[in-house]
């Protein structure tokens, strides 16, 4: 029952990341919602599968609406989950601002891994404005929108305790 | 065996990220939409149809009651305009008469995009990250869009088709980094290539690269497609030079060009069904 919440709750907001998050861009950067949902799950979690698969199941679907090589946001995303869940579980036990930290470090890895693998058969590209005119907003937008998530989960939690 | 169940949790994430690079290396070599994208997106485009309907009607109801005053001023403002090219309209279709006649003589095949075949489509989905500018439209194969069919509007280019669905298609915008479209400056006849940079990306701009230097291209020239390159038919509007830039030797230059489509605004496209190797081949 918890599994099937969580799924339609994440294709939910797949569908949100599709079509109307648009309207809430700022300078043009949205922040991503699929990411924001695999690390702040990952960082709940303290088994290595459920984040991991989750990451795959949410990579995949971000690969299905996507222009680059299909399976990239299913490998970043897989991979994002476990360091998460990693952290999650040698470092810290649920602290608010440690997640919040980890959030914006794993989105701008993610932002910039993924430009290293969808870019690399350009060139020309302007390495600067893309860490700093995309990455760094994208990581700034997804924090905040975070905060709204981990509280969420967490409210939750508390709930079903 | 032993070695796997030692090492269970590193056995599985190598595994897994094993079969997600031989996915990633049949995507490359296969080429085309991937069977389980095409299953998968004609199944959710309906449903990204629905909320899109939705939100553009609240979206469009919020911005009337916010810029009603704005559409008085401008409703003023067009009214002139459409008076000033009725009255430009008269002289030029003098020009076009003189000049059919001139290439008639001369045996000149001529583009006309206008004649084209085209479906028109709505856009049902964005990009969901940052870094390509692409639609999707809930329009595909069935309604008779191939791949690299141009997509425009009435203001001019938007796009082409980059893959195609049963019942949708994903447009690369001309703004996108891996955009390039042979180009000519109306003015002077100039060809040279704009394409898509990520730096100016958000922006809203293109580039125009390989401008002759011998070139007198002015900000404010109106841009249209040359037709070279297999994709675009010539003749399509993409947009107006906005600054020429100088690189730091002094040698090359290259200009900025504001697209004529308002790619935030753009709701509804056309699509050309007449791909340019159907239109030479007379299909």
């Amino acid at each position: 029952m918890k599994m099937l919440r969580l799924g339609i709750v994440t294709f939910i907001v797949y569908l949100i990341q599709t079509t109307f998050i648009q309207y809430f861009a700022v300078g043009g950067i949205t922040p991503n919602l699929m990411v924001v949902l695999v690390i702040c799950f990952a960082l709940t979690q303290t088994d290595y599968k459920r984040p991991m698969f989750y990451g795959l199941a949410c990579g995949i679907l971000l690969d299905f609406s996507s222009e680059t090589i299909f399976g990239v946001h299913a490998l970043l995303c897989m991979f994002g989950a476990l360091l998460c869940e990693q952290v999650s579980t040698r470092f810290f036990k649920g602290k608010f601002f440690v997640s919040l930290l980890f959030v914006c470090v794993i989105s701008f890895l993610y932002e910039v891994a993924y430009f290293a693998l969808s870019f690399m058969r350009y060139d020309g590209l302007s390495v600067t404005y893309a860490l700093l005119g995309v990455a760094l907003p994208t990581m700034v937008y997804n924090a905040v929108v975070s905060v709204v998530v981990l509280l969420i989960m967490r409210r939750g939690a508390a709930i079903g305790d | 065996m032993y070695f796997f169940e030692k090492h269970k949790k590193m056995s599985i994430i190598i595994g897994t990220a094993l079969v997600i690079l031989i996915v990633m290396g049949i995507s490359v070599l296969a080429g085309g939409t991937f069977f389980a994208e095409n299953l998968f997106n004609t199944v959710v485009s309906p449903i990204q149809k629905g909320i899109t309907a939705v939100t553009d009607g609240v979206g469009g109801f919020f911005n009337f009651l916010f810029e009603m005053k704005d559409y008085k001023e401008e409703n003023t403002r067009l009214s002139k305009r459409v008076a000033e090219l009725e009255r430009e309209q008269r002289s030029v279709q003098d020009y076009r008469e003189e000049n059919e006649r001139l290439s008639g003589l001369l045996d000149l095949k001529e583009n006309d995009y206008s004649n084209l075949r085209t479906t028109g489509a709505t856009i049902i989905g964005w990009s969901t990250d940052n870094w390509f500018n692409y639609y999707t439209i809930d329009k595909g194969s069935l309604d008779g869009v191939q791949e690299k069919s141009m997509v425009l509007t009435n203001e001019g280019l938007v796009g082409h088709v980059q893959e195609v669905g049963l019942n949708w298609s994903r447009i690369v915008t001309i703004v996108d980094s891996s955009s390039s479209v042979g180009a000519k400056v109306v003015r002077t006849g100039d060809v040279a290539l704009v394409t898509g940079d990520n730096a100016y990306e958000k922006q809203g701009l293109c580039k125009m690269v390989f401008i002759n230097k011998e070139s007198q291209i002015v900000v404010g020239d109106i841009i249209e497609t040359s037709g070279l390159g297999g994709v675009y038919t010539a003749g399509v509007p993409i947009g107006r030079v906005q600054e020429i830039v100088t690189d730091s030797t002094g040698v090359s230059q290259y200009a900025l060009i504001e697209p004529l489509v308002d790619f935030n605004a753009t709701r509804h496209v056309l699509v050309v069904l007449d791909t340019v190797e159907g239109q030479d081949s007379g299909q």
